[in-house]
């Protein structure tokens, strides 16, 4: 039923749009269980539909709150982007600096390594063209480090760095143009 | 009144066949010399062929347009040229309407403004007439293409109608129609479906549209 209703208003535009499609917040701790070795984090992100098929992206971005809750204990945020990846929508893959996952090879930074603050929180917006070419495909996966190279004096393991409320966007144009038949019977 | 409904039932041939220049989805090419309420095409007859027309659908779906056509026939042959302006108002209506019906767009920005021309040449060949039209659009992106429609008379007032053409610049070049028309003295109609081979990810394949066009000739 809410196919046949969004049909109903494509098919009356049969025109073109520009669409900003968001992905549901993603929140995720990337947990560093000894210091000195990297912990990370593999999210899967799965793609909105909007940005599948026939589209010209415009614009995409990641935004996310960065907070580190930790009393007294600096922590490095790196993001990577993959094309490629073991994780799954809603269940995440940990693992460590020591066994890396092959797609770690090929993943793109896009951002950091970055520091932040003991009891920090931190608005972070990444926009990159790497994540526009990458976007076309249904799903990609995001690879977030942590690295703690001290432990802050009275901060005990795991030291935690967590991405809150991930949210990816999507501003993409896409033409209808397919439906040149709906404006061949309207009569326009 | 009595005698068009009673033509109407029982397809008897009428004089002055009803026309508003369209076929199923294409131009008919033909002269529009009364004034027309019809859902694919509404016009105001003016002299010399000359017509200012709106199409209905198109208002309805908040796409307000406004075109200029003139028209001549001399024997079995006519000829019509027009063009039209578009100018999209729904932008609004349906952004909310897709956001409600898929919550991940968070706006939806649509466009279909811009104008458009089209010729049509067409020819009366006792049972069949042929019609050729070529338009162009610029409505959000550019499309313009070349139809060729029939009709073939079926008994009294109705017609079977198909139309083949290509669409240049289109993601789907196949411009095909086939349905049936009904012209009275008053009232005409014309029914059928409309080709599309539209596939998107977000909806499921859409293999045909229907065409319908509904109108009424007064004067």
């Amino acid at each position: 039923m809410k196919t046949i209703a969004l049909l109903t208003v494509l098919s009356l535009c049969g025109c073109g749009g520009d669409v900003l499609a968001q992905t549901d917040p993603v929140t995720q701790d990337i947990p560093v269980t000894s210091v000195g070795l990297d912990a990370y984090a593999e999210i899967a992100l799965d793609m909105p539909s909007e940005t599948q098929g026939t589209v010209q992206i415009q614009k995409v971005a990641i935004d996310t709150d960065v907070v580190n809750s930790s009393g007294a204990t600096t922590m490095k945020l790196t993001v990577l982007l993959s094309a490629h990846g073991t994780a799954m929508p809603g269940a995440p893959v940990l693992f460590t600096a020591q066994n890396k996952p092959p797609e770690f090879a090929t993943a793109v930074n896009i951002l950091g390594p970055k520091s932040y603050a003991p009891a920090s929180h931190t608005a972070e917006h990444v926009e990159s063209t790497q994540l526009a070419a990458i976007v076309q495909q249904p799903r990609l996966w995001i690879i977030v480090g942590n690295t703690v190279t001290q432990a802050g004096i009275g901060d005990g393991l795991p030291l935690k760095l967590t991405l809150s409320n991930l949210i990816l966007t999507a501003h993409v144009s896409k033409s209808f143009q397919g439906l040149g038949a709906a404006v061949d019977v309207s009569g326009l | 009144m009595n005698r068009w409904i009673l033509s109407l039932l029982l397809f008897a041939p009428i004089a002055g066949a009803t026309t508003d220049g369209r076929l199923l989805s294409m131009d008919s090419g033909e002269v529009i010399d009364r004034t027309t309420l019809g859902l694919q095409r509404s016009a105001v007859a003016l002299p010399a062929g000359f017509a200012i027309d709106t199409s209905l659908i198109g208002d309805l779906a908040l796409a307000a347009n406004l075109g200029v056509r003139w028209a001549m026939a001399t024997g079995p042959h006519h000829v019509a040229i027009g063009a039209r302006y578009t100018q999209f108002f729904g932008a609004p209506v349906y952004s909310s309407a897709i956001a409600m019906l898929n919550p991940t767009v968070k706006q939806f920005n649509p466009s279909l403004s811009g104008p458009s021309a089209y010729a049509a040449y067409g020819i009366h060949l006792g049972q069949l007439s042929l019609t050729v039209e070529g338009r162009y659009e610029h409505l959000y992106y550019d499309a313009a293409g070349l139809n060729v429609g029939g009709s073939l008379v079926l008994g009294g007032n109705w017609w079977l109608v198909a139309e083949v053409g290509y669409r240049f610049f289109g993601q789907v070049p196949l411009h095909a129609s086939l349905g049936v028309r009904f012209t009275g003295e008053h009232f005409g109609l014309a029914l059928g479906a409309t080709y599309t081979g539209y596939q998107d990810p977000q909806l499921p394949p859409l293999p045909v549209l229907p065409a319908l066009d509904v109108f009424w000739c007064f004067g």
